[in-house]
């Protein structure tokens, strides 16, 4: 501790710049894991607070809820697990505003039943009571959306009032609208205008794209359906798994990388000092004792770079603007400082290796 | 007890087919209060001499026994703890650490002993030296002299046996070369240490008590009179 605290004091030039550069990679690490984070959770969110154990869709819908289409009533006789009919359309909506230019936007719509534990907590407003009623994500109040706000629908030209507002939720990056269940069923998209087709019977069923399942042992689904699990659907989302994985090895190299700076670093400041240490095991220091310094300055070097990444990210969340899909996720940001950190004491036992290869003998003569 | 004792030590080496002798067998012992020189040509031995003495390289045959501990029984790490305890080095160009000051030197032998450092010890030590004013100053801010004495405190502090002292005086102007060495005397006589130095510079001798010359490996004592 001694030696290694001395040293660093002495080369504060020499170990702020190697510090720096750890920073910055960190920096750079925790960036793109809240941007990663964050645009996964754009994907995800609204799966994530259905909170159920997965989906029954139509399995020639490809994996994909939106284009699923499957008769409601033929479904839901088929087993008395806990489960909710769903249905997700992707649309555009007109903000209705006393301006002349109205604002189109890209939503996803979510449709369940009255009081459906699909929705996710709302925080402004009322839940739906009628048909012309929609509940928001909070996020599309970054587009200028308000309570008792007017969309219209530019598929169907109907238009709803915004009564609530949830906590964010998207589907696919796109800002979630919840309505009522019937109005974006399947044949329901089809019409203009119309009113929601409540009345099915039983020569033409209601037909939903999904139904939600709360709890996960499904079996024996008859051929045409297939269940997928949540986590499933949420990796079956288009584009999903490719942004994640491209993320992810992104940060995995980097952590890498900076793994591998760190032992380079350590390595050459040790061949730099080895007279020094070949001197001191000329007087009687063992190699431990140098190689507790040696990892020490590595652990405080990745300690502070990674102290400093973290602030540096912490400030450019704050500042980008909030159409920026960033996120924290604390937790990843320990995997990966652990990582990280084990990565690079793996690193500087090449420096490890060096310490013990010099000959005192030598470092005398040089002396 | 005699503080080194070496009896028919040799070192030799392999050179291909040849066998080079760079020590020929070799006994003495050097005691307490002694003051010692090595001299000889470059390439003569003495350095070798000087590391085996210090427990850095085997003999190649003989005994060694140092404060009476026989060095061939020990294995490395005994050596090093050896060497902590019973050595003071002091080399040509200062044995200190470039990134402490002179009492953070000290600080990391006591540290390294698992000790508490004593300020007071310390400062008593740098000012027999008289080195107490640059305690705060690290080596690259003291003159070649003043760091020669800060080498001999590091030497000295955790009260070793014995001091090795090679060519202490190479990077001294004359003066402060004798200053070095009449200080290594002092040490010698007043703190009952042993103190061999091993020197080119045949103007310090006359404050060493025995010279030990070494010429082609062979190693005989001569008398003042004879240098």
């Amino acid at each position: 501790m001694f030696l290694a605290i001395k040293e660093i004091k002495y080369l504060k030039g020499r170990y702020l710049l190697i510090i720096s550069v750890v920073a910055l990679i960190f920096y750079l690490v925790f960036f793109l894991t809240s941007l990663a984070y964050g645009l996964a959770k754009a994907n995800r969110s609204a799966i994530d607070h259905f909170k159920v154990s997965g989906i029954i869709i139509d399995s020639a819908a490809n994996n994909n809820i939106t284009v699923s289409s499957i008769a409601q009533n033929s479904v839901e006789a088929l087993f008395d697990h806990d489960h909710e009919p769903l249905n997700i359309a992707l649309s555009n909506v007109y903000h209705i505003s006393k301006s002349k230019n109205e604002k189109l936007l890209s939503v996803a719509f979510v449709g369940t039943i009255d009081d459906s534990r699909l929705v996710p907590v709302l925080l402004e407003g009322r839940q739906i009571n009628a048909n012309n009623e929609v509940i928001a994500s909070i996020s599309l109040k970054q587009d200028g959306i308000s309570l008792n706000d007017k969309i219209r629908d530019s598929k169907t030209d109907r238009t709803y009032e915004i009564v609530g507002f949830t906590k964010e939720a998207k589907y696919n990056t796109l800002p979630v609208i919840y309505i009522r269940l019937d109005l974006i069923s399947p044949p329901m998209q089809a019409y203009k205008n119309a009113e929601a087709l409540s009345g099915a019977t039983e020569d033409m069923p209601q037909r939903i794209n999904a139904l939600a399942v709360f709890k996960d042992d499904v079996i024996k689904l008859p051929s045409g359906l297939i269940y997928l699990p949540s986590e499933e659907v949420i990796n079956k989302l288009p584009g999903y798994q490719a942004q994640v994985l491209t993320f992810g090895m992104m940060i995995g190299f980097l952590s890498m990388i900076s793994a591998i700076i760190i032992g380079i670093f350590m390595y050459i400041l040790t061949i730099q000092k080895s007279s020094s240490f070949g001197i001191l095991k000329a007087q009687g220091f063992n190699n431990a004792y140098i190689i507790k310094a040696v990892i020490l300055q590595t652990i405080i070097i990745t300690f502070v770079g990674l102290l400093i990444g973290y602030l540096i990210c912490m400030i450019s969340i704050k500042l980008l603007p909030s159409k920026v899909p960033t996120s924290i996720n604390y937790w990843f940001y320990l995997v990966i400082s652990l990582l990280t950190s084990l990565f690079a004491l793996a690193g500087s036992l090449f420096s490890v290796r060096a310490v013990t290869k010099i000959d005192p003998l030598e470092a005398i003569r040089g002396a | 007890m005699s503080t080194i004792r070496l009896i028919d030590i040799y070192k030799a080496f392999k050179d291909g087919d040849n066998t080079v002798h760079a020590l020929f067998p070799t006994t003495f012992t050097i005691e307490k209060n002694e003051f010692v020189a090595i001299i000889g040509p470059s390439g003569s031995g003495k350095s070798t001499l000087l590391t085996m003495i210090g427990a850095l390289q085997e003999p190649s045959g003989g005994k060694l026994y140092i404060d009476d501990v026989d060095i061939a029984l020990l294995n490395d790490k005994q050596k090093a703890k050896l060497r902590f305890e019973k050595i003071g080095f002091v080399l040509q160009s200062a044995n200190l650490l470039p990134f402490l000051k002179i009492n953070e030197q000290l600080e990391l032998k006591a540290k390294y002993a698992k000790k508490r450092y004593d300020q007071k010890e310390s400062n008593k030590l740098l000012t027999q030296l008289g080195i107490e004013k640059l305690a705060d100053k690290y080596p690259n801010k003291l003159s070649g002299g003043e760091r020669q004495r800060a080498a001999i405190a590091y030497a000295l502090y955790g009260d070793p046996v014995l001091i090795l002292a090679d060519e202490p005086t190479a990077s001294l102007d004359g003066q402060k070369s004798l200053e070095v060495v009449a200080l290594l005397k002092e040490i010698a006589k007043k703190q009952n240490k042993a103190v061999i130095m091993v020197t080119h510079d045949n103007r310090l001798l006359h404050y060493c008590d025995r010279i030990l010359k070494i010429e082609d490996g062979v190693l005989q004592e001569v008398a003042h009179s004879e240098i």
